[in-house]
């Protein structure tokens, strides 16, 4: 039956079997993508996300900003 | 540990920043300027400012020099903090800002004179195009060159985007741009028809994508989590969210091309992943949103987190809007309307503009060392430019509907309810009006923040941030065989190639070899956990340890998509195997010219599409071959005129005579610009040659015959048209005039089929020997 349905798709022309391997590529790297941030060690992803947070901008300077006209 | 002192190069950023801002106004008040002509015509004054050239400087402007500079500032500040590194060479960012501006005054000058390619948001001529080219690939060794001597071994996501946004650029800015130059100003695509279409918004969409998208969402994760004072809210599904959004983004073009000549699976493709973006998008948005969460009552006082908060919800109106908009049956309604316009000005003035503005307000007090010079006016610019955006967004879905509505109705015993495209122009005018003021009142926001910034600037000192940062080397990184040879990359590699194998098979065989690639990927998972340890770093930490394997990968990411869809599409195009069509002849070549450079495409659609409603009103339904040798192809995106596929022979020669003298004599109401100096204007005939040996080069079948001929067939094609005006009422017409050549071009329009099995040369020639009859 998948023989038939893959005949007919690919009648115009064998690339567009392209197409469907690119969406495969995408499915399983898109699942592995996901797992492997579901399983990512709380630690490293506490550190990660903080990155921005780490520069030593002196940001506490313009934090809350008070208004000088208006 | 041991640190070493760096200084930030923050003189760039500023740059970058100041550049934006003023490229801003100018960008929107070319906008405001457009849609006033598009209002009250006779704003469209003189040729060099008429709506068809100044809206390509209108979008190039609001794309490459307005959010383009707003990403090199965000891109150079946050790189360098999230690197602990100055970028690479001080030399390298200063040609890209000069270059860049270079390239922007360029357009600047070009486009109003009518240099163009003639594809949207690619309008730049060859020239200028290699300098882009050059100059990204400036801005790309420099960012590389940092990563490289970064001192933060983790690359933060917000890089990610960064390196997705510079490497599929490139690929699309280079493809799309393939071209044979004719002269020092213009060029012909090598691509044609259906071809030049899909790579076009292949192309279109993915700039929006990973020009006004990807970088502008790692400014988000950088600037949002820096502005609220948290981190962002989940980083696992910033993670899920870059690959999700990179792997998917690249197939949607074909959405721009939907009942159209397309072929059918392209358009399926097209739509089913643009849909698919629903979920990655609104992933991005809600990470975004909810970084504030516990920060909700600062939005009170904020206005960067106001700016932030609202333009990552306007990113989320526009990514729903967008899948919406792809489904094939809501575009047959929405598509050529101002519905499309209202959309991507939702995602350009309140995604990307207010994500800019949220960005300066947070940057510049930092850059100047001292507060913000007035608050309350960055409030009041933020209120009125919202209110801006609604009233612009809101008149555009309304007056896009009503077209839209206006096209398809029908009367109850059948025929077009409203059968003269004008009357459908007519009802939109008050929104026009409403989109003029919705659109100023922007412009007025952003002038306060102009002044805001300023003074800030004014009463400020220009700062250099200067840091500690640890001066030993980074760890060695993995090597390519751990990458590629690496158990994930294994397992995925059986997985996809058994997927390949079960679609081969009958029903049984592949529901076996389905379960075992499920097997395969379930024991891989558990084959990768095992040989897990916490002193060696897993697969995917080695891949974003290393920022040149990381590009690999996107490349090859965004490469699937596009890959997939274009070389079926250029394999199976009739113009490899089509025998029907006949070339443009010389002056209808140079007519195209015409057409092309004073954007006709811009308002006139060239593609029927397949509809009842749309043949009822313009002819045959558009098939592929119809534009086979058009390059570029003129298929269009907005219809504020009807659709021109088929007005060859529609009406007469002193008709369009008429008509582009003085168009409201022909269509009381019409808002189009007059051409009249068209018929002062000259065609170049000694060129001619030149464009159709380009034309050869990339396959249209001219002959050296016609080629060598080609002045005199111009001039004898050229005199039957102003004989024919003469006699229909328009004597002194001059035979080598633009007003003829243009003539000659809309005459054939949608005529060059000729019979089949009769070759092209054979074709040109019979029609060359019956040139007038059919006008």
């Amino acid at each position: 039956m998948i023989a038939v349905f893959a005949r007919e798709f690919l009648a115009d022309s064998p690339a567009v079997s392209l197409a469907v391997a690119a969406l495969l590529i995408f499915a399983v790297v898109f699942t592995v993508v996901t797992i492997r941030a579901l399983m990512m060690d709380k630690d490293e992803i506490e550190a990660l996300a903080n990155l921005p947070l780490e520069d030593a901008q002196p940001a506490e300077a313009f934090a809350g900003l008070e208004d000088d006209h208006g | 540990m041991k640190t070493t002192t760096i200084t930030y190069d923050d003189k760039i950023v500023r740059w970058f920043l100041w550049a934006s801002v003023a490229f801003g106004l100018v960008g929107t008040l070319a906008g405001v300027f457009i849609a006033l002509e598009l209002a009250w015509w006779p704003a469209n004054a003189a040729r060099w400012i008429a709506f068809g050239r100044l809206r390509p400087l209108h979008t190039n402007a609001a794309i490459f020099a307005f959010v383009g500079n707003m990403i090199f500032a965000g891109v150079y500040y946050s790189t360098q903090r999230l690197t602990k590194a100055r970028m690479a060479s001080d030399l390298l960012s200063k040609i890209h800002f000069w270059g860049w501006q270079l390239i922007i005054v360029g357009a600047a000058i070009t486009l109003p004179l009518g240099l163009t390619q003639g594809k949207e948001y690619a309008e730049l001529i060859w020239p200028i195009d290699i300098a882009v080219a050059v100059i990204w690939l400036v801005f790309a060794a420099n960012f590389f060159w940092t990563l490289a001597q970064r001192r933060e071994k983790h690359l933060y996501v917000a890089l990610w985007f960064y390196i997705a946004t510079i490497v599929t650029i490139t690929v699309l800015y280079v493809v799309n741009n393939l071209a044979i130059p004719v002269s020092f100003t213009e060029s012909y695509p090598v691509f044609g028809g259906v071809q030049d279409a899909l790579v076009q918004w292949w192309y279109g969409h993915n700039a929006v994508a990973f020009f006004l998208t990807t970088p502008v969402l790692g400014i988000m994760y950088y600037f949002l989590p820096k502005a609220a004072g948290r981190p962002v809210f989940s980083y696992r599904l910033s993670i899920v969210h870059f690959w999700g959004l990179v792997f998917i983004y690249i197939w949607a073009g074909p959405h721009h091309l939907l009942n159209t000549a397309l072929p059918e699976w392209a358009q399926t493709v097209g739509m089913i992943f643009s849909v698919m973006l629903w979920a990655p998008s609104w992933g991005g948005m809600i990470n975004g949103l909810l970084t504030l969460r516990g920060a909700w009552d600062k939005l009170r006082e904020d206005p960067v987190l106001k700016f932030f908060a609202a333009g990552v919800t306007f990113y989320g109106m526009a990514t729903f809007e967008g899948p919406l908009l792809a489904i094939r049956s809501v575009n047959g309604l929405a598509h050529y309307t101002d519905w499309i316009i209202g959309h991507v000005h939702a995602g350009t003035l309140g995604w990307n503009g207010f994500m800019a503005a949220g960005m300066f307000y947070w940057l510049v007090p930092r850059l100047y060392g001292r507060k913000l010079f007035s608050q309350a006016a960055a409030n009041y610019h933020f209120w009125i430019g919202t209110v801006g955006i609604l009233l612009y967004v809101v008149s555009m879905w309304v007056a896009g509907i009503t077209q839209g509505l206006m096209w398809r109705a029908e009367q109850p015993g059948g025929g077009l309810e409203y059968p003269n495209f004008i009357e459908t122009l007519i009802k939109l005018e008050p929104m026009y009006w409403t989109r003029l003021v919705g659109g100023s009142l922007y412009v007025i926001g952003l002038i306060m923040m102009t002044w805001n910034l300023i003074m800030t600037a004014r009463l400020g000192t220009a700062t250099e941030t200067t840091v500690e940062v640890p001066a030993e080397e980074l760890p060695k990184e993995s090597s390519w065989q751990d990458l590629l040879f690496g158990k994930p990359a294994l397992v995925s590699a059986v997985v996809v190639t058994l997927m390949l194998v079960a679609g081969f098979l009958d029903a049984l065989p592949a529901m076996a070899v389905i379960v075992l690639a499920v097997l395969v990927a379930i024991g891989g998972y558990f084959l990768t956990a095992k040989g897990r340890s916490d002193d060696k770093p897993t697969w995917h930490r080695m891949l974003e340890g290393r920022a040149g394997a990381f590009s690999v990968f996107t490349v090859i990411a965004i490469l699937v998509g596009g890959v997939a869809e274009i070389i079926p599409t250029v394999i199976t195009s009739p113009e490899a195997t089509s025998i029907q069509n006949t070339p443009y002849s010389p002056l209808e070549l140079e007519g195209r010219d015409i057409y092309v450079r004073e954007g006709c495409y811009t308002c006139h659609s060239q593609m029927i599409r397949t509809f009842t409603w749309e043949s009822a009103r313009y002819g045959a339904v558009s098939e592929a071959q119809d534009s086979a040798f058009d390059r570029p192809f003129q298929w269009g995106s907005r219809r504020i005129g009807p659709d021109l596929a088929r007005v060859g022979g529609k009406y007469s020669d002193i008709w369009h005579y008429r008509h582009m003298m003085d168009p409201r004599q022909i269509s009381e109401g019409s808002i189009m610009p007059p051409y009249a100096f068209l018929e002062d204007a000259r065609i170049d005939a000694d060129g001619t040659a030149a464009k159709m040996r380009g034309m050869r080069s990339v396959g249209v079948p001219y002959t050296a015959e016609q080629i060598g001929a080609s002045a005199t067939a111009e001039r004898a094609q050229g005199t039957v048209i102003a004989a024919n005006l003469a006699e229909q009422g328009q004597a002194g017409v001059a035979p080598d005039s633009e007003m003829v050549a243009l003539i000659a071009y809309l005459q054939r329009i949608g005529k060059n089929t000729t019979a089949v099995g009769e070759s092209p040369a054979a074709a040109n020639a019979t029609a060359s020997a019956v040139e007038g009859g059919v006008r």
